[in-house]
């Protein structure tokens, strides 16, 4: 047996040794479950708010019906929000730029508060491209207009044939220069294909929100030192957000 | 200058006529003198003065009694007159009337009065002092010994040598029996007849026999050679102890001390006393290592072989360490064997190593040259496989007897290939340019020039064919001088100043999914002014005293520099010319301990340190991410700051074999580090916007058993500790356990001779399970389901415990060559221990979900083989 025969020999044995075994974790029981908040508007869409219950990993999922919500625009007036569907919730307002607004909700026995600011300019869209791969494949590149001296926190949603396939988290420093050009992933679009492109501008919270709910989902969940719920702006016992946005959209057929 | 004696005729004269008056009388003044002053002093003289000058007024007492009087005129005060009436009084009260309020004091020679300034009279007075100075060396192999003890047993004085083998000890005139010790080696015992400066080069011989080198019983050790915090790691032990996959390592060897964790099963990463481990200095020839792993963290990237000294830091360290928190690393090469040509090396499971050293320009020099690969890669075909590798190399050269030059360098990578798809390669390069230089007997003076580059590059191959890479890193430029004055046996001084250029490359990264990111570049220039005492007040007291004054300038990189308020919201956008200041910070910072020797065996210590850490890696795991990005204070990110307080007793059993120590301690710091996001594996642009600060605070106990002799020897050691850390924005502004808080850990190292041919080595490890955040629920968040954590590392694993166990055969000597054969097995009774949590969700039943614990089920067996020619 040549040396590295016996390596290998001795590797296998090591191998061997060496396996993964799941145990049983007694789920952590906490004394209360906090309530979820998601609220959100922009420019283009009205106010729409979603009320739910964090629930323990195994139970179904819970939603609040029958809470008192208010929303009042800094300066302006209250006004209260429907329950369209158990735990919806909608008004007819929209976002307008470097608008602040206060949500107030009450809901068994407790209020939450929430307030957000609006961004005072947007990045937009002033066009976009598409560069066909194969028969199946296209790219989509997107030519943004960015806002003069101003951050940028904004999200890119690829909505081809009315379904969501990427979202992509777009951060620009103040910095010289007033377009971006971004450029999709390969998409799965036939000649014909809808597309749209959506594009919001967040505040920074809202953005990183956003970009951590994306990041911990069931299905995604990965569980390095220093996971945390995603930062939230509403007070009381509640996590969630209440976002005012900016968006921009455009629509093309792919060909 | 002119000496006056107002009668030297008479003086002639008198040693003349009655020679043998005068040489009894000179017998009787050299070896009496205090019976000699005392009749010549009591003698009655009657004298009156009017308004004299001192020198009329000596010139009247000699008139009157025959008592002549030198000294240098100038000495005398001007203008300084007297006016008296002195009838049968004794002459001292005539001198000391005369010389009161003057700086002039006299003596008696014969019937000569000498008048003398007193720091003159003093000095004479006092014994000669001379200096014995040199190199503490290995017989065999002429390495420098560091920190080997010098010590004079009739005074009970002595002295250690510093970090380049050089000792400076002053004594008076006279015959010492000088004893000279080392860890490992034999004591060696001279004479020495002190009547001018010395200089001595000592030799010592290494213990014979493996166990022997392990630990040894010093005899002229006392329990005044232990200090707080600090420790000397036996690195011949590392050689004994079980290792993963047989690869020595002293990184986990030093995890088995209390007070210090490891950071997960397997891994070689560590912090120590609750600090995170980027709170550790380590130095490598002076050199600092800013990613001490590799493999991600199970190996270190030190070669035992090439090693010489370890020396561990986590009290309160002296004033010329500084830059970091929580300790002090300090790890020195061996500068190669200056005696005879040698060659040392090993073959283990997965990787193997050889050193050559050898004596160049005629002995005046020697170098080291050691290299180490794995050869995991092998095992897969193609161009896929992950290894390392990494060398050793340092050189030295005498330039006379006072100056001697070195350069040591070190080189290593980690390589992991993955068909066309994935290519990473990171590690640490460094080059260290030593000149020590003896000023004097008493003065040495250190100067280096230190080069240090970490790099992590990744390249991937998209889907379209395009590649991505990313490219990070910091190098430093660091320039240091520190000058060593050993003024005598009760007192050293240590000066010296430092100036690092940090040069940061936080990196441009695209993930494919985002936008490709160029995070600016950072520049900074970290200085410091040092300077500490080692003073043995008293017998039974010692104090060590020093201050650092350390500054950190942020300086401009012709980038923009990005500003953000508390709430991560970008501010301002400035581009600051390349090395314009950005942003200072200034840091004083003392550092004090005492020694309190109860008694031979015992002794109780005490410290108090601040330090400052101006450079942070901003990370997010326990483990070495390779990723993780070195970042500099700046206006965005204030410098950490630690204050610690550590007392401690220590106790040496008269029969030489235990040493018991216990020691406490309590830590405050603030401005420390955490992303406020989660979910972060690759830094973003705006990282700086990502971080918040928070508080922390820490206290312990620690203890430590060490058996140093006998066919068994080895220490249990065992903490008690809290630590935790309170940001405004993390967990509710609620205080919550730090990532490196273990409760309860327990270490027991044994290693016991078998007869003449095996040792048998055990190492038992337990400790507190992990502080981990964990998954308690679920959210509905539009579409997606979202994990809901519950308190920030509120959820402890279960406790980690294992064995590992080894046999090393003992060492076969041949003519020319010796080797043995070392046997392990990690984790013999097959512990699983957790390392991360998992929620698995029913395909089919998505409302089925569960947690889990992943534990692997680590047993490796290990077999190495080790030779030196």
């Amino acid at each position: 047996m040549n040396f590295k025969q016996l390596t290998i020999n001795c590797l296998a044995c090591v191998i061997l040794f060496v396996g993964c075994k799941k145990i049983d974790l007694e789920l952590q029981v906490l004394d209360k479950y906090p309530a979820v908040v998601e609220a959100r508007m922009t420019n283009l869409h009205e106010l729409e708010m979603h009320l739910s219950q964090v629930v323990p990993l195994s139970h179904p999922d819970s939603v609040i019906s029958g809470a008192y919500v208010e929303i009042t625009p800094l300066g302006g007036t209250s006004e209260q929000l429907e329950e369209v569907a158990p735990g919806h919730y909608r008004h007819g307002i929209t976002a307008l730029p470097g608008q602040r607004y206060t949500l107030r909700i009450e809901a068994g026995g407790k209020v939450l508060l929430a307030t957000t600011l609006a961004p005072a300019a947007a990045i937009t869209i002033d066009s976009v491209a598409t560069k066909r791969l194969n028969d199946s494949t296209a790219v989509l590149t997107s030519y943004l207009r960015l806002p003069p001296n101003r951050p940028i926190y904004a999200r890119l949603s690829v909505i081809l044939d009315d379904t969501i396939k990427d979202e992509y988290f777009i951060e620009k420093t103040i910095e010289p220069g007033s377009f971006v050009v971004h450029e999709t992933q390969p998409l799965n679009a036939f000649a014909g294909s809808h597309a749209t492109i959506e594009l919001t501008t967040f505040s920074k919270t809202d953005f990183e929100f956003y970009r951590a709910v994306g990041r911990l989902t069931l299905g995604n969940y990965f569980n390095p030192s220093n996971v945390r719920n995603p930062p939230s702006n509403i007070s009381g016992e509640a996590i969630g957000l209440f976002s005012a946005a900016l968006a921009d959209t455009t629509s093309l057929v792919i060909w | 200058m002119t000496w006056t004696s107002n009668l030297k005729t008479i003086h002639c004269g008198y040693v003349t006529c009655k020679s043998w008056q005068a040489f009894l009388l000179l017998f009787l003044l050299a070896h009496s003198p205090i019976y000699a002053q005392q009749v010549a002093l009591s003698q009655p003289v009657s004298v009156v003065f009017e308004n004299n000058t001192l020198h009329e007024s000596f010139e009247k007492i000699t008139v009157a009694s025959q008592i002549y009087f030198s000294y240098d005129p100038s000495i005398l005060p001007s203008g300084k007159t007297v006016s008296a009436v002195f009838q049968d009084k004794p002459l001292r009260q005539v001198l000391d009337f005369l010389l009161k309020k003057t700086d002039l004091s006299y003596t008696l020679l014969g019937n000569h009065i000498i008048i003398k300034t007193r720091s003159a009279l003093e000095a004479e007075q006092r014994p000669k002092q001379f200096t014995i100075s040199g190199y503490v060396r290995d017989s065999l192999s002429g390495e420098e010994l560091i920190g080997a003890n010098i010590w004079e047993s009739t005074g009970g004085r002595g002295c250690s040598a510093n970090l380049y083998g050089f000792y400076s000890i002053t004594l008076e005139e006279g015959d010492y029996q000088l004893t000279i010790s080392y860890l490992g080696y034999n004591d060696r015992s001279m004479r020495v007849h002190l009547n001018r400066n010395l200089r001595l080069d000592l030799k010592l011989n290494p213990r014979a026999g493996e166990l022997a080198q392990v630990i040894v019983t010093d005899s002229a050790q006392t329990s005044q050679d232990h200090s707080l915090g600090k420790q000397r790691i036996p690195l011949h032990m590392a050689g004994l102890l079980p290792a993963v996959l047989g690869e020595k390592d002293v990184l986990k060897m030093l995890q088995l001390l209390p007070g210090v964790s490891s950071g997960a099963d397997g891994l070689s990463s560590f912090g120590v006393r609750g600090g995170s481990p980027d709170q550790t200095l380590i130095l490598l020839d002076e050199a600092p290592l800013y990613n001490p792993t590799h493999m991600v963290g199970f190996f270190s990237v030190f070669n035992n072989d090439a090693l010489k000294e370890m020396k561990f830091m986590k009290g309160a360290f002296p004033a010329q360490y500084g830059g970091r928190l929580s300790s002090v690393l300090e790890v020195h090469m061996k500068e190669g064997n200056a005696e005879r040509p040698a060659a040392s090396g090993g073959i283990g499971l997965t990787s193997s190593r050889l050193l050559f050293e050898a004596p160049i320009f005629d002995k005046k020099g020697s170098f080291m040259a050691s290299g180490r690969r794995t050869y995991l890669d092998w095992f897969f075909k193609g161009k896929d496989g992950f290894h390392f590798f990494d060398s050793n190399v340092k050189a030295n050269v005498r330039l006379g007897e006072k100056d001697r030059l070195f350069v040591a360098g070190y080189f290593g990578r980690d390589v992991l290939r993955s068909g066309k798809d994935l290519n990473l390669d990171w590690g640490n390069t460094t080059t260290t340019l030593r000149w020590n230089h003896l000023i004097d007997a008493k003065s040495f003076l250190n100067t280096s020039l230190i080069f240090s580059d970490y790099r992590f590059k990744v390249q991937t191959e998209g889907t379209d064919g395009g590649n991505s890479n990313s490219n990070s890193g910091i190098r430093n430029l660091h320039l240091k001088q520190t000058y060593q004055r050993y003024a005598n046996p009760n007192r050293t001084l240590t000066l010296g100043w430092s100036t690092i250029l940090h040069d940061f490359e936080p990196g441009e990264y695209s993930n494919g999914i985002e936008e490709m990111l160029k995070i600016p570049d950072r520049q900074a220039l970290e200085s410091a002014l040092f300077g500490s005492q080692d003073w043995q007040v008293l017998p039974w007291l010692s104090v060590q005293t020093g201050l650092r004054l350390s500054n950190l300038s942020a300086l401009g990189t012709g980038q923009p520099f990005f500003h953000y308020d508390e709430s991560g919201e970008q501010t301002d956008s400035i581009f600051y010319e390349k090395g314009k200041i950005i942003q200072q910070y200034w840091g004083l910072e003392p550092r004090a301990s005492l020694n309190f020797r109860v008694s031979r065996l015992a002794n109780f210590q005490a410290g108090f340190g601040r330090s400052y850490q101006y450079v942070q890696l901003v990370g997010n795991s326990i483990i070495n991410n390779p990723v993780d990005v070195w970042l500099p204070a700046s206006p965005n990110i204030r410098p950490q700051v630690s204050d610690q307080l550590d007392a401690g007793f220590f106790l040496q059993l008269p029969d030489n074999q235990y040493q018991i120590s216990v020691e406490a301690f309590y830590k405050k710091l603030q401005n420390q580090l955490e992303y406020r996001y989660p979910d972060v594996l690759l830094p973003s642009v705006d990282i700086e916007s990502r971080l918040t600060t928070g508080q922390g605070r820490g206290y312990g106990t620690e203890f430590m058993l060490k058996k140093t002799g006998g066919r068994l020897q080895g220490w249990l050691g065992y903490a008690w500790a809290r630590h935790r850390r309170q940001f405004e924005q993390l967990n509710d502004g609620q205080e919550f356990p730090a990532r490196f808080d273990f409760t309860h850990s327990v270490s027991a190292v044994g290693a016991y001779k078998l007869g003449e041919k095996w040792t048998f080595a055990a190492v038992w490890t337990y400790r507190t399970g992990s502080a981990v955040t964990v998954p308690a629920g679920k959210y509905q968040y539009g579409d997606k389901t979202v994990v809901f954590f519950g308190p920030t590392n509120g959820y402890r694993l279960p406790a980690y415990h294992r064995l590992d166990i080894s046999f090393s055969s003992n060492v076969k000597r041949g003519k020319h060559w010796e080797s043995n054969w070392v046997l392990g097995f990690y984790n013999v009774y097959a512990r699983r221990n957790p390392i991360y949590t998992q929620i698995d969700q029913d395909k089919k039943d998505p409302g089925n979900v569960k947690l889990h614990l992943v534990a692997p089920l680590l047993v490796i067996p290990a077999i190495s083989w080790e030779f030196r020619i």
